[in-house]
């Protein structure tokens, strides 16, 4: 990760749009609330379009063609199975691709701001707004650690094969005892990497009392517009198409 | 009443990505077909027993679970799932700190019982389909008659959803008890639950 902070006023990094972290998470609960939790389809496929417009700025194709079929195959799947006939089966058919097409749009969105947002970012943003600290400190530490946790996995499951315990195949036959093998030696390394951390953070003046300051590039911009004019567009369509 | 230390909250971000971690990659074998995915749920509860219970010898103070549970759902949200895991996960996490209060951290019975009250808000994720399937539903009657949307609707019971609910909370229970098996044989020896 670079440490140079990008100025608000660029619209496009190396990474993707660049917006405040704060209009991602407004985008993020309009859309959950919109298209996870129900509401006209119309919307949900408005709200994909826009999905599939911030993929694109991620240059990473292959989510954006993945993304693009399979939405086209379960929201086809919800449109076309009930004109088939009605069974129940047709009908449980066009349910699973009713939702499996509303939660992929919205996890599409989560990896593309997952992936936009840096945690510099997200942690200067909350605390600006004043988040209190007992939910930053472990936000940041658990965004900095997913990477860790998945590299000391790796680390132990080598460790295990070198040795001839394949635990993949041994999770089925002795369940229990493959996952002590995996866990203990995976929490025991994660344990004393937390506590280093706790260390060598309140050396650098984490439990002090006072706001720290961020080099990171945050504010409003074109960006930013940008996603406040998407989030408003769907709020609107919302109750343009309500019924 | 003790408060979270700085330390305390690190740790709660750390347990945070090992809990989210091994959920995910237990969850990934459900793509192995519908039939892994409850064997993948089952694992993910008894792995995460044995991470939650280091986790609550190491920060045995109110408010350690509540907090993990408000981060699983802000990161159950932002990838993707309904919001009512943000209010669940809570919710439920208080409750589990409020039962291990009970036992100080120390009785075995009651941490694990803790856990597996807490692991109930895994039930979060499908909640919208019972709750805001009604569009669905109108769309269903538009299309194809009240009569047909009124009988499917029957299909989609809740009951199948408590049954599981009863099957993994006892599932739970166990990884819970065998959580604190692990520490005891395992973490307090080497010193890593202080």
């Amino acid at each position: 990760m670079t440490a140079t902070a990008v100025a608000p006023d660029c619209v496009l990094t190396r990474r993707g749009l660049r917006a405040d972290p704060r209009s991602w998470i407004l985008l993020v609960a309009v859309v959950n609330i919109l298209v996870v939790g129900g509401g006209p389809f119309p919307v949900t496929v408005a709200a994909q379009v826009i999905v599939l417009a911030l993929v694109a700025t991620l240059r990473r194709p292959r989510l954006w063609w993945s993304s693009l079929a399979w939405f086209a195959l379960t929201s086809g799947t919800y449109l076309v199975l009930p004109m088939l006939g009605s069974n129940g089966w047709l009908a449980a058919g066009a349910f699973t691709g009713f939702w499996l097409a509303r939660f992929s749009t919205s996890i599409v969105l989560g990896i593309c701001v997952l992936t936009v947002v840096r945690p510099g970012e997200l942690i200067a943003a909350l605390s600006q707004i004043r988040t209190p600290r007992w939910l930053t400190i472990p936000l940041a530490v658990m965004f900095r650690f997913l990477p860790v946790v998945r590299a000391e996995y790796k680390a132990v499951v080598d460790a295990m094969s070198l040795r001839g315990l394949h635990p993949g195949a041994r999770m089925i036959s002795q369940p229990l005892r493959t996952l002590e093998y995996v866990l203990v030696p995976l929490l025991t390394s994660c344990s004393r990497i937390a506590d280093d951390l706790s260390a060598s953070a309140l050396v650098r003046g984490l439990g002090s009392p006072r706001r720290p300051t961020s080099i990171a590039g945050i504010g409003f911009g074109p960006g930013d517009a940008l996603i406040w004019l998407a989030a408003a567009a769907l709020i609107a369509l919302r109750f343009a198409v309500a019924r | 009443m003790k408060t979270l230390t700085a330390r305390d909250l690190i740790n709660t971000g750390v347990f945070s990505a090992i809990y989210f971690a091994l959920t995910f990659l237990f969850g990934m074998l459900g793509l192995f077909g519908p039939a892994a995915m409850p064997v993948g749920a089952a694992l993910a509860l008894i792995a995460n027993g044995v991470t939650i219970a280091l986790f609550q010898y190491r920060v045995p103070k109110i408010g350690a679970m509540t907090l993990l549970g408000l981060i699983m759902g802000l990161l159950m949200t932002v990838t993707g799932h309904s919001w009512y895991s943000i209010v669940l996960a809570a919710l439920l996490g208080l409750a589990a700190d409020g039962i291990s209060y009970l036992g100080s951290w120390r009785r075995p019975l009651l941490q694990a019982l803790s856990y597996a009250v807490f692991t109930c808000w895994y039930i979060a994720p499908v909640l919208p389909l019972f709750f805001n399937s009604e569009a669905y539903f109108t769309d269903i009657a538009i299309q194809m008659g009240e009569s047909y949307a009124e009988s499917f609707r029957q299909m989609l019971t809740p009951t199948f959803v408590i049954v599981w609910q009863c099957i993994s909370f006892v599932i739970a229970l166990v990884g819970g008890l065998f959580g604190q098996s692990v520490v005891r044989r395992h973490f307090s020896r080497a010193g890593l639950t202080a």
